[in-house]
């Protein structure tokens, strides 16, 4: 499962329970998952996830592409 | 002794509609205050996480309220307190989330102060600055 952030213009803490919830069950089913957050992604969001440090929980690629293939053929432990 | 007015106040119905109201209002306050936009973003989502404490666990479901949003603009910072008439703090070790909203609001404020105050609620006083500090580090 890839979640794309680049058009993204808010996240809050709540969203952020969201997304690691997602984690927590790809993990659990060994299903692939990992953000997309690139250059040009709203510096609020990136700012949000380094706040927290969640920045090195999840598995954060620049581009869908790049998460295609980096995600490809892992399991849920990315 | 006195009571500082607020230069802006707002109530809400605690509901989680109310939160784009209270982010709108903020960002307004900021922008006309001249904070940049990455300033803007922190405390609009600082806002955000305080209001959104109000609404999921100051009111029994169903009960209604309200959440009270005063906001005392200084040269340099920004003060904001967000008030509700609820329960007040109290553990909540089956809720959901992360518990991330607190701690959160801790980092993009440069004073937090959470109270519960006589009269019922919890109050939460966030200051923030609102231009970088220009002194070397």
């Amino acid at each position: 499962m890839i979640i794309d952030l680049d058009q993204t213009t808010f996240v809050d803490s709540s969203i952020l329970g969201v997304l690691v919830g997602g984690l927590r069950r790809a993990r659990e089913r060994d299903v692939p998952f990992g953000l997309v957050l690139g250059d040009q992604a709203h510096p609020a969001i990136r700012r949000i996830f380094e706040l927290t440090g969640l920045h090195d929980v999840f598995p954060i690629f620049p581009t869908l592409a790049q998460a295609r293939a980096g995600l490809a053929g892992r399991g849920g432990a990315a | 002794m006195t009571t500082p007015v607020a230069d802006v106040s707002l109530v809400v119905p605690a509901v989680p509609d109310s939160i784009a109201v209270i982010r709108q209002t903020v960002s307004g306050i900021c922008e006309a205050l001249g904070a940049d936009s990455r300033t803007v973003g922190d405390i609009k989502l600082a806002a955000t996480e305080a209001c959104t404490n109000a609404v999921l666990h100051a009111y029994a479901s169903g009960q209604g309220g309200t959440i009270e949003i005063d906001a005392y603009a200084g040269h340099d910072e920004l003060r904001l307190l967000v008030r509700d008439r609820g329960v007040g703090m109290t553990p909540a070790p089956m809720a959901e989330g992360l518990g991330l909203g607190l701690p959160l609001i801790a980092a993009l404020t440069t004073t937090l102060t959470i109270t519960e105050p006589d009269d019922g609620g919890t109050e939460v006083s966030m200051t923030f600055a609102l231009r970088e500090t220009t002194s070397a580090s």
